[in-house]
């Protein structure tokens, strides 16, 4: 009787055991990404020529971009209007650096939804008072109030209030910088 | 040296030695709570009290407080019909090309194409927002005289007019968006080690303009766009320059494939730029299909 | 702790400076007197200056305890004797103790508080204030409104121009107050701490200091040299910036380090496309 009953108990056992196996197999949850198959490699036979032909190696590097901006080449005229900064400015007592991309650093600043222009030139080295008098000097003709403008000497800029973006380039390229 | 460097770099000399201790941010530079004005402290953020003011719930732009609004009255506008479909084609100035130009920023001794205009790192174009191109517009063309040969996906008569009495050639070529994505970022494009695609075909109603000599469209028949190089000449008045006779006759007339992309690289091939080699497809599939 | 105003000024080699009234823009290494050019190392500059001097530094050894001057060093203004922006230090600072920092501190909202399920008396009736659970946030023991909540990462990302021009400012700052030295390498003859102790205090180097080379696996004496100090830390040059550099006294960086750190610094302030690095983070960006 007992062992009839053991033998019972082993077989349901071993039947759910079987249903279990059979379920965790087939279990499939469709709201998860976890029961699905992990990506195989698919096999290729595909045949590749590898090349390393320097001539069209060149033609890789041509279309590849420059890591760093290059430097301008001299040329005797740049119809454009950009003009390049003076080989030698020694005599001066200020300077203006060109940003990377060779280009004057002064820039019109919109705030208060446009309505309030101001504009800035950047990266003044050396006596920037000097330089404020002189640019203001220059600006003054232009305007019928006095300019107001700002100095910030540690971080090198001259702030002015209103639009002289294009007169104060102007004034630049006329000494050089 | 900056003298306003050397002053602070000087007082550094003589102050204790800079550490975690003892450095803080600018004055005022932190962001406050509140604004801290008027009778509230700044907790009604200057919007007062109740109404459309506190709630800001004001009017609907455009609404006429019961008339019938005036963007309303004109409910049809056909000529807009499917303009969020239409090719885009961002524009570039001709004096900007020749900014470019000047500053070093493009080579004019190669052909200049959509690639060469992307790696200055200056000009921006988003495939995936229907923008097919570079146009070439006319601000500047005349003081253009650089002479290159030039692609661009669009042109008027004047940009073609200006290139080509600067002794240059034009052309003008549609690319897809897969293949435009390949050339906005062409190390990027490499990096992702897969083929470069072979350029389509233009669509239908892109095809016309493609194949017109006076377009100088790069499926137009060589002759008939030599032709129309007299043409238009003789219409802006002034004499072709002969390319013919020109030192640099290889790279004026050097062109791409329809199917092309890239200069010197054939579609379907792999770039590797870790080992610096190419891979190049051998199946007779891979072949036919890039050949096609 | 600081010992800087008992250090010998012979050991500068930095030209007095000149004051602003006769200020004039410099053409770069112009007026090197003859003596000078003999002891000069050549170095190639990226990018050099068009009209600032280049900032000179003495090659050290640290072979002999004593300390033998091999030459001279010119360096790039623009990273090691730029503006001393002690703002843009602290912000780097700042960020790279708050992106790591996650905080645990946590309070209970009144639903995760226990109980205070029930109405605790009647609406109406006992002359008392309603109230309909006792752990609302009026309550002693009630929930907390507003309190911080466990994990708070404190993740953000400083601006990329601003983490270079934070390691600028440090070196600058390093260098002006004579805490940076160049050694030819790391090379030291024997691998016993005393040896490297003595070096640094004959040095007057401070207590700690921080080793910087370009690869990442050190020589095996200092490596055995430091192991027993945690005020000798060597770091390869990938991993310089600026907290470490805050928190060591000294800064010894090698020959090499200084090139290295030189030309990627020049790269970036003239790299042709900003926009990849300048383009706002993601966090799930691959």
């Amino acid at each position: 009787m007992a062992m009839a009953f053991a033998s019972i108990i082993s077989s349901k056992f071993s039947y759910s055991c079987a249903i279990l196996k059979s379920q965790t197999k087939q279990l499939i949850r469709y709201s998860s990404y976890k029961s699905s198959q992990f990506l195989e490699d698919v096999e290729t036979n595909r045949k590749y020529d590898i090349t390393r032909d320097p001539d069209e190696w060149n033609s890789v590097e041509r279309i590849l971009p420059p890591t760093t901006v290059p430097e301008p080449i001299k040329k005797k005229s740049y119809p454009s209007g950009w003009k390049p900064s003076a080989v030698n400015l020694n005599h001066m007592s200020y300077y203006i650096e060109r940003t990377k991309n060779h280009m004057l650093p002064v820039y019109l600043k919109l705030c208060a939804r446009g309505t309030r222009r101001h504009t800035l030139v950047r990266k003044v080295k050396g006596d920037i008072f000097e330089m404020e008098k002189q640019l203001l000097k220059f600006l003054q003709k232009e305007s019928f109030k006095p300019i107001r403008s700002q100095v910030n000497e540690f971080a090198g800029y001259i702030r002015m209030n209103g639009d002289f973006v294009n007169a104060t380039k102007f004034w630049l390229e006329q000494k050089h910088f | 040296m900056s003298k306003t460097t050397d002053k602070a770099l000087n007082l550094m000399r003589h102050l204790p030695r800079v550490c975690l201790a003892n450095i803080r941010d600018n004055p005022g530079s932190g962001k406050k709570r509140s604004r801290g004005r008027a009778q509230h402290g700044g907790d009604y953020h200057g919007a007062g009290n109740k109404g459309s003011g506190q709630r800001q719930n004001f009017m609907r732009l455009g609404y006429e407080t019961g008339n019938n609004p005036f963007y309303l009255r004109f409910p049809w506008e056909p000529y807009y019909r499917g303009h969020h479909l239409r090719r885009q084609y961002p524009p570039l100035s001709m004096l900007d090309l020749q900014k470019l130009i000047d500053t070093n920023r493009i080579d004019t001794s190669k052909p200049i194409d959509l690639v060469a205009i992307m790696n200055t790192g200056l000009y921006r174009l988003f495939p995936d927002q229907r923008q097919f191109g570079v146009q070439l517009t006319d601000e500047g063309a005349d003081i253009f005289c650089a002479k290159i040969n030039l692609e661009v996906q669009w042109a008027n008569e004047l940009v073609i007019a200006a290139v080509e009495k600067a002794g240059g050639v034009i052309s003008t070529a549609y690319y897809d968006p897969h293949s435009l994505q390949a050339m906005v970022n062409v190390k990027k494009f490499f990096e992702r080690g897969v083929p470069i695609p072979r350029r389509m075909m233009p669509p239908p109603d892109a095809m016309e303009y493609y194949s017109d000599p006076s377009k100088r469209g790069y499926l137009a028949d060589p002759e008939k766009i030599s032709e129309e190089r007299l043409v238009l000449a003789q219409k802006f008045g002034y004499s072709l320059p002969k390319i013919e006779d020109d030192p640099n006759y290889e790279m004026l007339v050097e062109k791409k494939d329809p199917r092309q992309i890239f200069y010197g690289l054939h579609p379907g091939w792999i770039v590797n730029l870790k080992d610096k080699v190419i891979l190049k497809p051998q199946d007779e599939e891979l072949l036919r299909y890039y050949a096609s | 702790m600081s010992c800087k105003y008992e250090k010998e000024e012979g050991n500068n080699p930095k030209p007095v400076p000149k004051g602003p009234e006769n200020f004039r823009l410099h053409s770069a290494a112009s007026n090197l007197s003859d003596n000078v050019k003999s002891v000069m190392e050549p170095r190639t500059i990226m990018y050099p200056p068009k009209y600032q001097k280049l900032s000179q530094v003495w090659l050290e050894n640290l072979d002999t305890i004593d300390e033998k001057k091999l030459g001279l060093l010119e360096l790039h203004p623009t990273v090691f004797a730029t503006n001393p922006r002690i703002d843009l230090i602290h912000q780097n600072a700042r960020w790279q103790t708050l992106y790591r920092y996650v905080s645990y501190a946590h309070t209970k909202m009144r639903f995760e508080v226990a109980g205070g399920g029930r109405k605790p008396w009647p609406q109406k009736g006992l002359g008392r204030a309603r109230h309909g659970s006792i752990r609302s946030p009026l309550f002693k023991g009630g929930g907390v409104i507003h309190g911080p909540r466990s994990p708070t990462p404190h993740f953000y990302m400083l601006p990329f121009y601003t983490r270079i021009l934070g390691l600028t400012s440090t070196l600058s700052v390093k260098f002006a107050q004579d805490d940076l030295h160049v050694v030819e390498n790391l090379e030291i003859p024997t691998e016993e701490p005393s040896y490297l102790e003595e070096l640094v205090k004959s040095r007057n180097w401070g207590p700690s200091v921080l080793f910087v080379n370009v690869e990442d696996i050190m020589p095996r004496n200092i490596t055995v040299a430091t192991d027993v100090f945690k005020h000798f830390n060597l770091m390869p040059v990938y991993g310089l910036n600026v907290y470490s550099m805050l928190k060591h006294d000294t800064l010894v960086l090698t020959r090499a380090a200084v090139d290295h750190i030189e030309n990627k610094i020049m790269q970036h302030l003239h790299k042709n496309d900003t926009r990849s690095v300048m383009a706002k983070y993601k966090v799930d960006q691959a």
